[in-house]
């Protein structure tokens, strides 16, 4: 399936070998006053499934757009596969892409959406259809080829963007929310359908999502981006075990991290700290230089809900209780509007009004400064 | 037209406008003695729109001198063909309509072809200028052609134009209400369509011709019928561009009449009614087409 | 305790120390030189896109602009060479008494007809929005007239309201009353082009209406016929208001169109009687073929064309002001 047109190599220096796919360099992207992506570097080797999060607004889409080269980027240099991309057309460039509305051929009957980029390069039409035939059947749309995209349904319209898509054998894909207009079971379906796929053709895939859940089950790595600043990349593990900020922090894990500000102060056995709760954080942390003032967060799967004697002296009241099947959340009210949420196996009997007394180890806190920056560890 | 020209949307058609239109009965839809009451009124505004028509075919198969009897028959008996034998053989009437035809379906083919061009050019590219030109465009809606029939007449006379069919069909082609109803409808469009285009490998010229194009069509009716319409009504220019007998159309042909024929009423009014012909034709061809067109048109504004 | 990541993409904050492949290559030189040629190619086929268009535009419509200022400086034109008379022409057209006539008669024209067809319409557009079955069949009636060339509506008028056989007068003839000279009569002349006018006007006017009605969210309506309005009241307190920037739109639109009749005056009265049916355009014609003397028609051409203008720009402002307000 190698229909890929030669791309001739511009790269100049010995040292730059591309062995990433996609490179970006300080790209910054301005619409008029509006700073929308600012300094975007990032690089991504082959085959790697990379996600970029961040809520709505925060300029993942426009990477990819900028990637693709549908956009200009304002400053900054894009490299596919280690040739400069900046001022190159975007069918040059050797990325397809699939959009969030999958903008298929409305006109069109699904084999000539999928052919079509092959048509666009003029290859002969016995080849055509069969390459068209053998997408079709990859993907599993081959009793569709003579169906018109409004007579499909959103999961099946999907799969022939991606058809389209895959047709180009491109060295990257694209995908823009692929699955935020599908019902919530279809998403499931799609998610492992997508991961299968990127084991298949092994080639790199950028993946753009709000949808935590969503980027913590499919990448390889995650980019977080906030308001068109890049917070933080990492495995899928990482970036929950050891988020960069409360940003980060807030924002992986379902449900959220529960944050609490205070301050810490130093004592012989390490950092106490001081707040809705008092706890011993040991010699794990610095006293951070700046100020006193911390958030701690504790995820809450970190905290357990105990007798009195294990408890560290957490107490509090159940306010809300959510069961959802293999686990139960509690809303445990432990000061004036200040509130943890815990995670009890769905077994325990816990009732509204109860007390409860919770225990956090020390070794599970998240620790940010007054920045909201994590507090490193001291090892 | 059955295929949708954005997901799921189906497009604006004189159908799907007269069953938007004429939908289920909601609250606040009128009761049944105000709807009466519309009925007789519209039924009223009806014959009054149309009785005039009726009154000038009657005329034209009179023969002149039966014009003045009183009290008048309404449906002459006998039938008097004579007034259009007259107005096509004392005048080249045939020519007159091949004239007329062939103008205005030149100017609306061309203007069609190139306004989807402009107007894709201004909704969907990028380049230097763009809203300057633009509102430089729009705003030559506001020139008046009577402003500028004087200097026209002497460029097409300077460019040896003066009396050939190039003076009819170029002059309209400076029309920005295309370009204007064009850009609006195809920047309604998704721009992942053409995005997804680009990708895939076509010039923007193939992006226009093959996903543009096909998805414009409703737009396109709306510009012929207006186009055409307009055209087939051209009255001042091709008079003043205009001198030969034959190279008349419709319009100016049955209007200068009058120094030809010493007030023949009846060859008058039936040169008036074959005028109407092709266009009525044309119109009950495509009804629903047109008046959702002009409607469409309306709305875009 | 998890390992810290050691992969060295792996970035803790923006991207300050990534090291090696994130640096820029090109200086800011070779960027602009590329961006550069790289935009010029996107904006020479948009502008390949726009150059028909742009021809026509140029050679049509702003060289006879332009003309037409130049002109209305010279003298003579259409047999001989034309003289340059600088503003001679500007003062001559200010005291050429039929010049000022052609444009009071047009504004008296149109203050007749632009209310006349579009209230007539609107009227009709809200009947026909109460129709359902046979209202396409009805709409297709009232419009039927707009299809006809002016020319064609001038001369069935020309019958209609002829003194000896005209239908209108066959009618006053019926009812007992005296058959009326409408278009050889200097005071009834104008008001008949006008009648003739509006007759054709009602059919576009009513489908604009009617499109604008129907563009109106019928939630407000619903609401409003719940809480007991009147259709009248509905009518002003929904239905107007909402309309205004439509109404506003078909205002500048009737007033372009009305100021500059030509068919149905040429056709009907060529001007007469007694020039109380000479319209602008009528006039700026004249000049051209009978009087010879262009420059007094192309200055009529510059004075219609600004006067359209302010007529436009003033509207717009009307409305924004009362937006404001």
């Amino acid at each position: 399936m190698s229909m890929k047109p030669s791309i001739p190599n511009q790269d100049q220096s010995a040292q730059d070998v591309p062995d990433f796919t996609i490179e970006l360099v300080e790209v910054t992207k301005r619409f008029g006053e509006n700073i929308v992506l600012h300094d975007i570097s990032l690089a991504i080797p082959s085959n790697e499934f990379l996600v970029l999060l961040g809520p709505s607004g925060c300029g993942k889409s426009t990477i990819l757009k900028i990637i693709s080269g549908l956009e200009d980027a304002t400053q900054g240099e894009v490299y596919i596969h280690g040739r400069l991309v900046n001022y190159v057309a975007p069918k040059e460039r050797d990325v397809a892409m699939v959009f969030q509305n999958y903008a298929l051929y409305p006109h069109m009957t699904v084999a000539r959406n999928i052919g079509f980029p092959l048509e666009m390069r003029h290859v002969r039409k016995n080849e055509l259809h069969e390459k068209v035939v053998g997408v079709a059947r990859l993907l599993e749309i081959d009793s569709f080829l003579d169906k018109f995209p409004d007579q499909l349904s959103g999961g099946q319209r999907q799969r022939v963007a991606l058809g389209r898509a895959l047709i180009r054998d491109p060295i990257a894909f694209l995908l823009d929310e692929p699955l935020s207009n599908l019902d919530a079971l279809l998403r499931v379906q799609m998610r492992d359908e997508l991961l299968k796929f990127h084991r298949r053709i092994g080639r790199t895939i950028l993946y753009v999502t709000h949808d935590q859940v969503e980027a913590m089950t499919m990448a390889d790595r995650i980019v977080i981006i906030k308001l068109g600043v890049i917070q933080q990349i990492g495995k899928p593990k990482e970036v929950y075990m050891r988020p960069v900020n409360t940003f980060v922090a807030t924002f992986v894990g379902s449900p959220q991290m529960n944050l609490i500000s205070g301050t810490v102060s130093e004592t012989g056995e390490g950092l106490d700290f001081a707040g809705p709760i008092k706890l011993s954080l040991g010699k794990r942390f610095k006293l951070p230089a700046k100020s006193p003032s911390v958030s701690l967060g504790i995820r809450p799967e970190d905290i357990a809900l105990v007798g009195v004697a294990e408890s560290n002296g957490i107490v509090g009241k159940v306010g809300l209780v959510e069961a959802v099947g293999s686990d139960t959340f509690l809303d445990v009210e432990i000061d004036d509007g200040v509130s943890f949420k815990v995670r009890v196996p769905a077994t325990d009997r816990i009732h509204e009004g109860d007390h409860a007394h919770l225990r956090i180890m020390a070794s599970d806190v998240h620790l940010f400064d007054s920045d909201g920056l994590r507090i490193a560890e001291v090892d | 037209m059955r295929r949708t020209n954005t997901q799921g949307a189906r497009p604006v058609t004189g159908n799907q406008t007269m069953r938007r239109m004429f939908g289920a009965r909601r609250v606040g839809q009128a009761g049944p003695l105000l709807t009466a009451i519309s009925y007789a009124i519209l039924i009223v505004a009806v014959l009054i729109a149309l009785l005039p028509f009726f009154y000038i075919v009657s005329t034209s198969l009179k023969e002149s001198k039966f014009l003045f009897e009183y009290p008048p028959k309404w449906i002459p008996s006998p039938l008097y063909w004579g007034n259009y034998f007259h107005l096509f053989t004392r005048v080249p009437f045939m020519r007159w309509i091949f004239n007329t035809l062939l103008v205005s379906i030149s100017v609306t083919a061309l203007k069609l072809f190139f306004d989807t061009l402009a107007g894709y050019a201004f909704a969907k590219m990028q380049f230097p200028g763009k809203e300057v030109l633009f509102v430089f465009v729009i705003a030559t809606l506001m020139i008046p052609f009577a402003a500028i029939l004087i200097p026209l007449y002497f460029m097409v006379r300077g460019m040896g134009m003066l009396n050939t069919y190039w003076a009819l069909i170029l002059p309209p082609l400076a029309n920005p209400i295309g370009i204007f109803l064009m850009r609006s409808f195809i920047e309604s469009l998704p721009n992942d369509l053409e995005n997804a285009a680009r990708l895939d490998g076509s010039s923007e010229f193939t992006i226009y011709r093959r996903i543009i194009l096909p998805l414009v069509k409703p737009a396109m009716v709306v510009l012929g019928v207006l186009t055409f319409n307009l055209q087939y009504q051209s009255f001042l220019w091709p008079l003043v561009a205009i001198s030969s007998t034959d190279m008349h159309v419709m319009t100016t042909g049955i209007a200068t009449q009058r120094g030809i024929t010493v007030i023949d009423y009846g060859v008058f009014s039936a040169g008036a009614v074959m005028a109407m012909v092709p266009i009525t034709i044309f119109f009950l061809l495509l009804q629903r087409q047109w008046i959702a067109g002009s409607l469409a048109g309306a709305l875009k504004q | 305790m998890e390992e810290t990541s050691t992969d060295i993409t792996s970035v803790g904050m923006p991207a300050a120390e990534t090291p090696r492949a994130t640096r820029l290559r090109l200086t800011p030189a070779e960027h602009r030189r590329l961006a550069h040629n790289y935009r010029l190619k996107r904006a020479l086929t948009a502008y390949a896109f726009l150059a028909p268009n742009l021809i026509f535009f140029f050679v049509f419509l702003l060289i006879p602009v332009a003309w037409v200022f130049w002109f209305s400086l010279q003298s003579g034109g259409v047999i001989g060479p034309t003289e340059f008379v600088g503003l001679e022409n500007w003062v001559g057209a200010f005291k050429d008494p039929l010049a000022l006539k052609s444009l009071k008669n047009s504004l008296e024209y149109a203050l007749i007809a632009i209310p006349g067809m579009m209230i007539l319409g609107m009227i009709v557009a809200l009947f026909l929005r109460n129709v359902l079955r046979g209202g396409a069949f009805l709409r297709a009636g009232v419009y039927f007239p707009v299809l006809a060339p002016i020319v064609v509506i001038g001369l069935i008028w020309v019958f209609m309201v002829h003194p000896d056989f005209g239908a209108l007068n066959l009618i006053a003839r019926a009812i007992g009353g005296k058959p009326l000279n409408f278009l050889g009569t200097t005071a009834l002349a104008l008001p008949t082009i006008a009648m003739a006018e509006i007759w054709r006007g009602i059919g576009f006017w009513a489908v604009f209406w009617l499109a604008a009605l129907i563009g109106l969210p019928a939630e407000l309506y619903e609401a409003a016929h719940l809480d007991g309005t009147s259709a009248w009241q509905r009518f002003v307190h929904i239905t107007l208001p909402l309309l205004r920037p439509t109404i506003l739109f078909g205002l500048v639109l009737a007033t372009i169109y009305n100021l500059q009749i030509f068919d149905t005056v040429f056709v009907m009265t060529d001007g007469g009687p007694a020039n109380s049916t000479a319209t602008i355009v009528w006039y700026i014609y004249r000049t051209l073929f009978t009087y010879g003397n262009v420059g007094y028609g192309a200055t009529l051409s510059f004075v219609l064309l600004i006067v359209i203008l302010l007529l436009t720009l003033a509207l717009m402002r009307l409305l924004r002001g009362r937006r404001v307000s």
